[in-house]
């Protein structure tokens, strides 16, 4: 009986430590969503007081829409090439400052700094850099360049290296915290066994490294395929619609063409593929990691 | 060998050259006026001038949208860590299939796109007063990092022995002891992971703010600047002074806490 | 679920939602028809008492997209406060590019917005369909603006909006660079571009344009467009079958007119063009790198800040030449900013006395000289710059025109064609493919 009770009493405090968070997030995140869902069965332009229920409508619209095909395929081409670019520069730049090169710590807060700026801030020094910096710079080398965000073929990459300029700080100190966490012996032992560097890297540290490449693939992709405010300061989804992106793309039709509902409906879409993406790549990753 | 590692090293000085040149060219354009850098783009200023970032200073309540950030990324973040260890902890801990179902929950939400949420939450802001004030971001911040938040805390709890706790309870601590007491102090790592993400997270946040603050008096500095590049935008030099004034604090913040930023973001990887 | 049923519900939902976080709003009922509306009626961000004491200080707020004079247009509400000393101007400048956006957002959400610009047409009709402007018709200070004008900028009859500034957009050119290849001032648009091809052969650049920032272009396209659809092509109702769905892009010929002229330009432009935004223009033009620039008279402060002498003496104006008619290339001279009061303001008074200051000739002055544009406010001064003076033959014989006022649908084609027509620049797509999408789109979009 003495015990029940005890149990009974700790049960209801770890209730009452979850339901400030629970609240907290009902009210910030479950109740704007919910209320999104219901808009996105709506015509409402948001602006009037009249919404009229259509049903299925908005999202029978969007999936015929062929704009989203377009944006959905920018949208991913940035961030598949960005997730594979930031980790690949991580990962080197974590091999080097780990323990090879000197000055590391200097070199370790020069390519961390950029991380800390806002996008607004680096998407304005970058549009200027690129416009004008640059083009002048390499003048005097007698090199004769233009922004790429100008042109709809290169729009696209002058975007993923503000990102990567921005983005390999965290993926960079993870890895590196991955590399100190195996074992020197290891490596050790498989130089004293004849193996290259390459080979020592491929069949010891890559593996043990395997986590460290999951939760940054992980953490870039999800979150450049949420990009918005790189794309409003820089390009604004322009030149020819080249850097429009899914974000960009419902903010405008939800805000800038009255057509909230459609809006709505559109980033409900973008959820279900966010899920999609997120549990495929965690399950393959998980597989992965045990294979190895 | 050593040739090798002279070469690798000055390829990486000059990469680092690379990542610091917008950072220059963006100083260079704010200590000039703008007759100066029309006449000549890269040619240092003749003297140490800071017209521009006194007028930018005069111009743009500088201060004011400092102090807006500094409020609200700390009581954001206290708010975020206190909810979210409470959470995290209770999730670890209670180990039943309910707090299960709210460990998904959260990890879920962090999949919402903010497009969806955004105009509800505007709405919900307007009709509860929370525009414009600290209070009603600082709530909305609470809610969207108590989803990592919850989730750090939860892993790490989970990976904390419970032999000292379960021996407390017999001696008599009650639950919100054993928490304070107890598990409090062995939060530290996974607590700088929360703080570190959120902070520059919310520091830097311009979307919220966009909709939350657009009262002067409120306004934080990437909203400020969002503001000022936009009423400027015929006077770069003026922009660019205030965009450096913009960087100084977060530069500064970073230079100093670094150790401390690196271990808690290396901290979270190894947990998450 | 029945459609009824369903709408039933999520009303009821709604007011559940809303009520149940109600708070400030406690002179709505909760009827559904009000929960939409309840952040509408909530109260302004200033924290100042209601507008009938008239002793008390009032602050109201005044949003404008004509960020580039912020320094002339805080000189101008300093002088205002100056003279109410009980009324403060909270001035919000936001970047044209960014302004209908976050204009629409505030105002959707009830955010009320005292006083703000507006482009006379299109939009203002936008606006005042959604209940937003109070009507000025009848303000004293409206006495003191030109009859014609006022007419041009009615809405539905009534004046919805005070103009506020006016001014030329034409072509800006070097004229050392003319001189020395011998080129004439244009007068058709073939004339235009054969000095464009002499232009380019000597080395320069012809055009400087700029076009990494939207407007620019947008604005050359919203002129190009309806001065070839109304005064070459005839089509004088084009815009009003297009916003009925009766008319299509298709089938105006000036929209391959103006696709071409915009191959032109583009070709003619600097390289770049969409690279370098509306300040590297400036400065091309500036630096006398590039001959041509198509823009209205706000760069010239600027000019003259870093290049004082070509602001003097080096620079002149002349009328775009959208045609090979001479007779119809007149001087296109359109309203720019213009200013509306909004209904649900809360401080009326202090606003309408801030526009009648607005139109008086001091404040006009002070606008004239900070930021270098026209005014429409009688008596005020119109010397701007050496160059615009120019254009004293084409005022003098009144041949202006205003383009503007052909577009009277409130479809914004003009973001949407402009992106598509970076699409032809770079071969993405010929000007048949972007027809069609514009006319897809427009379709999607107005049901």
């Amino acid at each position: 009986m003495e015990v029940l009770k005890k149990t009974i009493r700790r049960e209801m405090w770890y209730v009452l430590f979850l339901v400030p968070g629970v609240l907290l997030f009902t009210f910030a995140v479950i109740l704007p969503f919910v209320t999104g869902i219901r808009y996105s069965f709506t015509n409402w332009d948001g602006i009037s007081r009249k919404l009229t229920y259509i049903g299925w409508d908005n999202y029978v619209n969007a999936l015929q829409d062929a704009d989203l095909w377009t944006v959905l395929g920018n949208t991913f081409k940035y961030a598949i090439i960005l997730t594979l670019l930031v980790n690949l520069v991580a990962l080197l730049f974590a091999l080097l400052l780990d323990s090879y090169l000197p000055l590391r710590n200097l070199f370790r807060t020069i390519f961390f700094l950029p991380s800390v700026i806002s996008v607004i801030l680096a998407g304005f020094i970058w549009s200027y850099n690129y416009s004008q910096g640059f083009p002048r710079l390499l003048a005097h080398l007698g090199m004769d360049v233009t922004s790429p965000l100008g042109n709809p073929d290169r729009a696209l990459y002058g975007l993923i290296i503000i990102a990567v300029w921005q983005g390999i700080g965290a993926p960079m100190i993870i890895y590196i915290a991955g590399l100190q966490g195996i074992p020197a012996e290891l490596s050790e032992s498989a130089r004293i066994d004849g193996a290259g560097p390459l080979r020592v890297f491929r069949n010891v540290t890559l593996p043990l490294l395997a986590p460290s490449v999951t939760i940054n693939m992980l953490l870039v992709l999800t979150g450049s395929l949420k990009v918005f405010d790189l794309v409003l300061v820089t390009t604004n989804g322009g030149p020819g619609f080249a850097t429009e992106v899914i974000s960009t793309f419902i903010y405008k039709n939800a805000f800038s063409s009255f057509k909230a509902g459609y809006g709505m409906a559109l980033s409900m879409i973008f959820f279900v593929i966010l899920v999609i993406v997120t549990v495929v790549q965690v399950t393959i990753f998980r597989k992965r990691e045990v294979e190895m | 060998m050593r040739s090798t590692r002279l070469l690798v090293f000055i390829a990486v000085a000059a990469v680092a050259a690379v990542f610091l040149f917008p950072l220059y060219v963006a100083v260079l354009m704010a200590l000039k006026s703008a007759k100066q850098t029309f006449d000549s783009f890269y040619a240092l200023p003749p003297s140490l001038d800071l017209a521009n970032f006194v007028h930018a200073w005069d111009t743009s309540k500088y201060p004011t949208a400092f102090l807006n950030s500094v409020i609200i990324t700390v009581l954001s973040v206290l708010l975020i860590l206190i909810i979210s260890a409470l959470s995290g902890y209770a999730i670890a801990r209670g180990n039943k299939p309910l707090y299960n179902f709210f460990f998904l929950l959260f990890l879920s939400g962090m999949m919402v796109p903010f497009q969806v949420t955004m105009l509800p939450l505007y709405q919900l802001g307007k009709s509860l007063d929370m525009l414009n004030n600290y209070w009603g971001i600082v709530v909305i911040y609470g809610g969207f990092g108590v989803q990592s938040g919850v989730l750090f805390f939860t892993g790490f709890v989970r990976g904390i022995s419970r032999e000292i706790e379960e021996a407390a309870r017999i001696d008599g601590c009650s639950t919100p002891g054993i928490f304070v007491r107890i598990v409090m102090p062995l939060l530290k790592p996974v607590t700088a992971t929360v703080l570190v993400l959120n902070a520059l997270y919310i520091w830097n946040d311009f979307l919220l703010p966009l909709l939350y603050l657009q009262s002067k008096d409120f306004r934080t500095i990437p909203l400020q600047q969002y503001f000022f590049f936009g009423q400027y935008s015929s006077d770069l030099n003026l922009a660019f002074a205030y965009a450096v004034m913009g960087l100084i604090p977060i530069i500064v913040f970073f230079l100093f806490m670094q150790r401390f930023i690196i271990k808690g973001i290396a901290a979270g990887a190894i947990k998450g | 679920m029945n459609k009824k049923l369903g709408l039933g519900l999520s009303v009821a939902l709604m007011t559940a939602l809303l009520s149940a976080c109600g708070g400030n709003n406690g002179n709505n009922a909760a009827s559904p028809a009000n929960t939409a509306s309840a952040p509408a009626n909530s109260a302004t961000e200033s924290a100042s008492a209601p507008a009938t004491e008239d002793t008390e200080p009032v602050t109201i707020s005044f949003m404008h997209f004509k960020s580039d004079a912020t320094d002339g247009i805080n000189k101008i509400v300093e002088q205002f406060e100056a003279e109410n000393p009980n009324i403060k101007v909270d001035v919000q400048p936001v970047k044209f590019d960014d302004y209908a956006t976050l204009l629409k957002t505030k105002l959707a959400s009830g955010d009320i917005v005292d006083v703000f610009t507006l482009n006379a047409g299109s939009t203002t009709k936008l606006y005042k369909d959604g209940g937003y402007l109070e009507d000025l018709t009848d303000q004293a200070f409206m006495k003191t603006f030109d009859p014609g004008v006022l007419a041009e900028q009615a809405t539905d009859g009534r004046n919805y909006i005070m103009p506020l500034n006016a001014g030329p957009i034409a072509v800006f050119y070097n004229k050392k660079i003319f001189a020395d290849l011998g080129i004439e001032i244009p007068t058709t648009y073939d004339a235009l571009i054969a000095a464009a091809q002499k232009i380019k052969d000597s080395g320069k650049t012809p055009f400087a344009l700029g076009w990494k920032d939207g407007w620019p272009l947008g604005m050359w396209l919203s002129r190009d467009f309806p001065s070839n659809t109304v005064l070459v092509d005839k089509q004088t109702d084009f815009f009003d079958k297009l916003e009925k769905g009766e008319a299509k892009f298709a089938d105006n010929p000036a929209t391959k007119t103006t696709i071409q002229h915009a191959l032109d330009m583009f070709k003619y432009g600097n390289k770049d063009q969409l690279g370098v935004d509306y300040n590297g223009a400036v400065d091309m033009f500036a630096r006398e790198e590039a001959a041509m620039m198509y823009m209205g008279t706000w760069p010239l402060p600027d000019i003259e800040k870093k290049n004082p002498e070509l602001f003097a003496t080096g620079m002149g104006y002349f009328p775009y030449p959208f045609s090979n008619d001479p007779a119809l290339n007149k001087l296109e001279f359109n309203p720019d900013a213009s200013v509306a009061v909004n209904s649900k303001s809360e401080h009326k008074e202090a606003a309408m006395k801030f526009l009648a200051y607005l139109a008086s000739v001091p404040a006009a002055n002070t606008w004239v000289e900070n930021v270098k544009t026209l005014t429409y406010v009688k008596g005020a001064s119109a010397d701007i710059a050496p160059a615009v003076s120019d254009l004293k033959p084409y005022f003098d014989n009144g041949q202006l025109y205003n383009s503007q006022v052909y577009i009277t649908t409130t479809i914004d084609w003009t973001t949407q064609f402009s992106q598509y027509v970076q699409k032809v620049f770079f071969n993405k797509a010929t000007a048949d493919d972007i027809i069609k999408d514009l006319d897809d789109w427009v379709a999607k979009n107005h049901k």
